[in-house]
Formats: structure tokens, C-alpha cells, sequence
């Protein structure tokens, strides 16, 4: 089997390593999940979770339902709606959005997981966090919110 | 699996040390991996939580949510093994990215999608690190691996900050622009020519 | 890196002239451009099958055309 080539000499190493010394060497994009989030962000995800949370229920859809149709664990969805702590993976937003016919580089946006281009973005999306509290079915206040709510995200 | 046998430094003495050089690890790896390197990274930070030096960016990562990347054949995971212990993690795309540097634009290189020093060798988690070399030795597997594709040694990257100094001086990658689709990170790449002069000076 | 196998490849004319072409911009050999080729087409069939779709988008007018849908 053919070897990669790499080199013995000592001395190259040495001199490399020296200057390499244990310091960071990190690279890719996670840098949205590692920095210190705005306020702001807090709030979209949120939203994120009462969005999808309403939607669902709004649909007449169970979490086991939503599981079956996505391929998602029931753990992730759960996790999806109520666990604050939980950061989804992109792969789960994506299919949300097909399923809950959301738009999918919004819902990227208020879970964190891309930049919004739009001024005014967050207020709208605390907004509606704000105005929408989970319970078993939804009042006419609530869905009145997630109807304004969806509308504007599909502008 | 595909692995040779390199060199690191033994970060005490200075001195060269054997290792292995793994060329395609398999998912369960990844998995292994961050089950010793997972708890480290906790326990160090915590011990440093008053420490002078930042705790590094990346330290959130969890290997064992990439093992699905290797599912695809442009993705490869190489790592290096030390004393019994996994050191160091690269995972590399080959078919994602192209060239940008004129000379070289729209040609393919290996893309570094993640890499990663063992917690216990970083000076900014521990007061004594036990390797050095791990960095260099990842991004020559890189550049040599490029080549042995037929990509010519070529390699892009885009680096989190505190570790822009490494790339631009150690690796001699040249630095571009900062990328809005990637965080405003900055992205570097080695350009043929530039992985020539870089596989020249180890001689 | 792995062992390899050898296979026999039967291309037109055509074909042959676009691998050439593709080999000679790349700065790649035949084998290492089809190699590539297997590597791309595996990595979109796996993202159009999760439901996402593949676009590319023309920065200069803002316009998004679809490629391909499953």
C-alpha cells in the first residue's frame, strides 16, 4: 500500500512544532454556536420553538406523527420544541420546514444555525415569542399571531 | 486501515516521539474519540476557568455527531495516534471547493473541514501540554494527500482567528478575503506553487 | 488509499473529448477527474434525497434557477 510521503526529517519537525507550540490550530464554521449570542438570538430561538410547536399542532399533527413523517427521533422533536439548551441540526430544520410548509432559510435563521439578512428580523421574531404561550390547543390569539407570524416570514 | 508511522514532539524534552498516522478513519473512531477527548475538554476548562488565556473557540465540537460526513466518499477523516491515545482529528472534503488564488482558480483541492488538537496539548486548556507538532503534521497529511490526488498539494481552509498565524507563517497558506457565507472567517488557501515550496522545505 | 480495483471504461467520442477538456482545465488526469466526478454525483444525490434542492444562483442579477429536483 503506498504511504503518503511524509517526512522524517527531525529537524523540519522541530522547527515547525516549535512555532506551532500547543496554540490553536481550529478552523470550520461553528463559530455562530461558540461566540457570545446577542440577546436577540436567545429570543429567535425562541420563536423558533413555539413556531414549530403551534404549527404542529396547528396542522393537526402529534410529535410521533411529525417523528413518522420526518425520520426524526421523538427525542429530537421534543428537544426541537421545548429543550432550550438543544441545537438542531440543520438536516432537522430543513425537514420541519418541508413538513410544516415553512420557509426554509427563515427557519435556518431563528434556529441559529444563519445569519438573517433582514433589519427587524429578531423584533418580529420576540414578538411572536412573546405573544405565544404553549397549551394544549390554540387560541384564536395564537393562531392569529403564528398566521401573522407565517405570513410575514413567507414575504 | 490505511495508517504509516511519523514523528511528533514529545512537548517536555523537546524530543522526537513515534506516532501513527491514520489515512482513513473509520465512523467508530470519531466516536471513540470524543468519548475520551468529551469529558477532557470540561475538565480542563473548568480547572482554567480563571486562566489568562481564552478558552479555544471550537471547544463545543462533538467528533461524534461528524462520523455520518464519512458516509460520502469526498469526506475523509484522518487522525493521529499517540501513546495509545488519538492526538489529533482532520476531516477533509475533496470535491466541495475549488480554487480561488489566480493561478490556480477553479482547480480542486482538499478542503479542511474540521481539525483538531487533543485537549491535554493545547497551552490555552492545560499548563503542560503533552505534544507538539500535531497541527503541522495534519496540514503536511493534507498537502500530501492533495498531491497524491492529483490536486497538486493544493489546500483551502477557512480559519477561526487565533489560529490565522499558523496557516499564514507556519503553513505559508496565503490569506483572502474574509467569507460572509462562512462567519466572516477568513479563508486561506495553498496554492500549487506555495504547496511546492512548503513539501520542498522539509528537505 | 484503500486497495483499488481496475475497471474498463467504454466512452464515445464525445465523451472522451469532454474528459480530455475537463482533465486539461483542472489540472487532473482522466482517472482522477472521473474519480472526482463519482465523488460529486454521490454527494448531491445524498442532499436531494434528504428533499433539498440544488441551485445555483447568478450573484450579478440575484436570480436563482432551479438545476435539478427530486
Amino acid at each position: 500500500m503506498k504511504s503518503l510521503g511524509m517526512t522524517t526529517n527531525s529537524e523540519w519537525l522541530l522547527r515547525k512544532a516549535d512555532e506551532e507550540a500547543g496554540c490553536n490550530i481550529s478552523v470550520g464554521g461553528l463559530v455562530s454556536k461558540l461566540a457570545n449570542r446577542p440577546a436577540t438570538s436567545a429570543a429567535k430561538r425562541l420563536a423558533f420553538r413555539r413556531l414549530i410547536s403551534l404549527r404542529r399542532r396547528d396542522l393537526g399533527l402529534s410529535i410521533e406523527e411529525l417523528s413518522q413523517m420526518s425520520g426524526a427521533s421523538l427525542l429530537d422533536l421534543i428537544r426541537a420544541e421545548r429543550d432550550e439548551d438543544f441545537e438542531p441540526e440543520p438536516r432537522l430544520v430543513y425537514q420541519l420546514a418541508r413538513i410544516l410548509k415553512l420557509p426554509d432559510a427563515k427557519m435556518m435563521q431563528l434556529a441559529g444555525l444563519s445569519a438573517a439578512n433582514e433589519q427587524g428580523f429578531g423584533d418580529i421574531a420576540v414578538r411572536f415569542a412573546a405573544r405565544s404561550e404553549p397549551v394544549e390547543r390554540l387560541t384564536p390569539t395564537e393562531h392569529e399571531a403564528l398566521e401573522e407570524f407565517v405570513k410575514f416570514l413567507a414575504e | 486501515m490505511t495508517k504509516e508511522e511519523i514523528t511528533l514532539v514529545d512537548a517536555m524534552s523537546k524530543r522526537p516521539v513515534v506516532a501513527t498516522l491514520y489515512l482513513e478513519l473509520a465512523p467508530t473512531a470519531l466516536v471513540d474519540t470524543e468519548a475520551v477527548w468529551g469529558p477532557a475538554r470540561v475538565a480542563a476548562a473548568r480547572s482554567r476557568a480563571h486562566a489568562v488565556l481564552p478558552i479555544p473557540e471550537h471547544w463545543h465540537w462533538n467528533w461524534a455527531t461528524k462520523k455520518d460526513h464519512l458516509r460520502l466518499l469526498a469526506n475523509r477523516c484522518l487522525g493521529i495516534e499517540c501513546g495509545g491515545v488519538m492526538q489529533g482529528l482532520m476531516m477533509i472534503n475533496l470535491a466541495r471547493h475549488a480554487a480561488v488564488l489566480d493561478s490556480d482558480a477553479g482547480k480542486p483541492l482538499v478542503y479542511i473541514d474540521f481539525i483538531e488538537n487533543a485537549p491535554w496539548n493545547l497551552k490555552s486548556l492545560v499548563d503542560e501540554p503533552r505534544y507538539f507538532g500535531i497541527g503541522i503534521r495534519l496540514f503536511e497529511a493534507a498537502v500530501m494527500l492533495s498531491t497524491n490526488e492529483g490536486f497538486h498539494g493544493r489546500v483551502g481552509l477557512h480559519s477561526l482567528p487565533p489560529s490565522e498565524p499558523f496557516y499564514e507563517r507556519t503553513c505559508g497558506m496565503t490569506k483572502l478575503d474574509s467569507d460572509p457565507d462562512k462567519e466572516d472567517l477568513a479563508y486561506f488557501e495553498l496554492s500549487r506553487a506555495s504547496a511546492a515550496a512548503f513539501l520542498k522545505g522539509r528537505s | 488509499m484503500s486497495d483499488k480495483r481496475t475497471m474498463t471504461l467504454n466512452l464515445t467520442d464525445a465523451e472522451m473529448a469532454a474528459l480530455t477538456d475537463l482533465a486539461q482545465r483542472k489540472d487532473l488526469t482522466k482517472t482522477a477527474v472521473l474519480r472526482q466526478a463519482l465523488r460529486l454525483y454521490q454527494m448531491i444525490d445524498a442532499r436531494l434525497s434528504k428533499g433539498e434542492k440544488l441551485l445555483f444562483e447568478d450573484e450579478s442579477t440575484n436570480k436563482k434557477a432551479e438545476l435539478m429536483v427530486l
